[in-house]
């Protein structure tokens, strides 16, 4: 009996396992795209609204998919507690945060550093310019997970399952 | 208040509050600059940054360098030199990380910190058309504390008033730059709408256009400063615009302006005094004849606009009043200076 409830256990582990992988092949387009608006959002904020920045985050935040906004509001609240941190320094730690808790991977966020550099430093045109630019690369991403993701997920729906009968089936 | 609000001059009991300007400045010049002590907080005039080369402090006798520990020296030697990084993180603090909302201040060449300090910017000048376009690079910055002294236009005051017509006549308050025009400016603008009892003076509206954001200080439109109870504020607006505005949907008795130069400008005045309206304003200068061959200026002048002109100079201190002219018959009001 012991066995038996073991043998299901590592079958529906290792299943969960499978489905929380494939979710993130799911999920990444999903987020991707998200985080296109999100930005095209900021540059409307910049560009016409000629909102100050840490303002624009805000709005961004309200109007945006939940784990991009805790990054955007993170950003934001770094800078307004402290008054010595940079929004450079505040931008790389806010996508150091996004990563840990965000299906997002080292790729793509490296996509979003450079703004870092970028944001609040120059005028309208050369801001929307930028956010244009990383819109077009996060939509190559976009397009390349889209056609990654499919198949993977799948895979990894079914694999999780099967790795745990193969574990069985070795094992017992 | 404030820990490191300061007592101004220690004489007028008005406080300067330094914080304001602290925060807009990256962590190395603010730990220099709190090290400064109170009185001579008092005295300072300019906070001086150029990249690559020492910090200053503009006092009224004189300029010197800041050391790392915030100590003076009068040589350069020794003194903490502003790298290029504090400017792009002073610039960043102070533009609150949106430098395209400053676009308009930064091709003038100019920021206003909230209290109404104003930051003169240099560096790198993109053309567009033969005109400037935008200012790049910042190297150089001149942060000028705004400080409120009431009472400081009561020796300008008497010169001022119509008091047959309960009203005032139109005024030009000229001095070179750090005089003191924009201090006394602000006083009598506060003065004129609260009104004066003393002198039977009843307050009047006055409508003020705050290009540079210097008299009134505002933020988001509400001004730090006391302009007096019957002041209505233009922030940010073209003086020339705003006057006609102000002109045509505020009513107001009184329009006061800062800095008059521009073209425009004198057109504006004309409409305002067409409508009835008096007119105080100020402009750079240090004497009537140099007013005169101010191109812009010289068609006000010669239309016999302004019915009194107020000069600032230095030779009692900062602010003193050194001459007052009858605009109409040229011949002065004042036997001495006053301070």
């Amino acid at each position: 009996m012991l066995k038996f409830t073991g043998a299901i256990l590592v079958i529906v582990v290792c299943g969960l396992l499978g489905n929380d992988i494939a979710r993130g092949y799911a999920q990444r387009p999903r987020l991707l795209r998200s985080l296109q608006t999100a930005l095209q959002f900021l540059q409307t904020e910049i560009n016409y609204g000629v909102t100050p920045l840490l303002a624009a985050l805000k709005k961004v935040a309200a109007l945006t998919d939940p784990q991009l906004a805790a990054f955007f509001l993170l950003v934001r609240d770094q800078l307004l507690l402290s008054q010595s941190l940079s929004f450079r320094e505040a931008w790389e730690r806010g996508l150091k945060d996004l990563g840990r808790y965000s299906v997002l991977g080292p790729r793509e966020l490296e996509l979003l550093l450079p703004l870092g550099g970028i944001l609040g430093c120059s005028d309208r045109e050369d801001q929307v310019k930028h956010l244009l630019l990383t819109c077009q690369q996060l939509k190559e991403a976009e397009m390349r997970e889209r056609e990654r993701s499919g198949p993977n997920e799948r895979l990894w729906r079914y694999l999780g399952f099967l790795l745990g009968v193969m574990l069985i089936l070795t094992f017992y | 208040m404030s820990a490191l609000a300061l007592l101004d001059g220690g004489v007028r009991g008005k406080v300067l509050d330094l914080e304001q300007i602290l925060v807009t400045l990256a962590v190395p010049i603010r730990n220099i600059l709190k090290k400064i002590p109170r009185d001579t907080w008092a005295k300072v005039e300019e906070i001086r940054l150029r990249q690559n080369r020492p910090l200053m402090l503009v006092l009224a006798q004189g300029d010197c360098f800041l050391g790392p520990q915030g100590g003076m020296a009068s040589s350069a030697p020794g003194a903490y030199i502003v790298t290029g990084d504090d400017m792009t993180r002073t610039l960043e603090l102070m533009s609150g990380c949106s430098i395209y909302s400053f676009a308009e201040e930064l091709r003038q060449g100019f920021l206003t910190l909230e209290g109404g300090h104003r930051v003169g910017l240099t560096g790198r000048v993109v053309l567009e058309k033969g005109r400037v376009r935008l200012l790049k690079h910042v190297t150089g910055m001149n942060i000028r504390l705004a400080r409120e002294l009431p009472g400081v236009g009561d020796k300008a005051i008497p010169y001022l008033l119509d008091k047959k017509r309960n009203t005032i006549f139109h005024s030009l308050i000229v001095s070179p730059p750090l005089g003191g025009k924009t201090t006394l400016l602000r006083d009598l603008i506060r003065q004129i709408s609260w009104g004066i009892p003393s002198l039977g003076f009843s307050g009047l509206k006055v409508g003020v256009v705050d290009e540079r954001s210097e008299i009134a200080a505002c933020s988001a439109g509400v001004p730090q400063a006391d302009l007096g109870p019957r002041t209505d504020i233009l922030d940010g607006c073209p003086k020339a615009e705003g006057m006609m505005m102000l002109v045509r949907s505020m009513s107001p008795q009184v329009i006061a302006t800062d800095e008059l130069g521009h073209g425009e400008d004198a057109e504006a005045i004309g409409e305002a005094l067409h409508a009835g309206v008096k007119v105080l304003a100020t402009a750079h200068g240090h004497s009537l004849d140099s007013l005169r061959r101010r191109p812009s200026l010289a068609h006000i002048l010669a239309g016999g606009i302004f019915q009194r002109i107020l000069f600032l100079g230095f030779s009692l201190g900062v602010g003193t009043l050194e001459a007052v002219y009858d605009g109409e018959t040229n011949t002065s009001l004042l036997a001495n200076p006053l301070r």
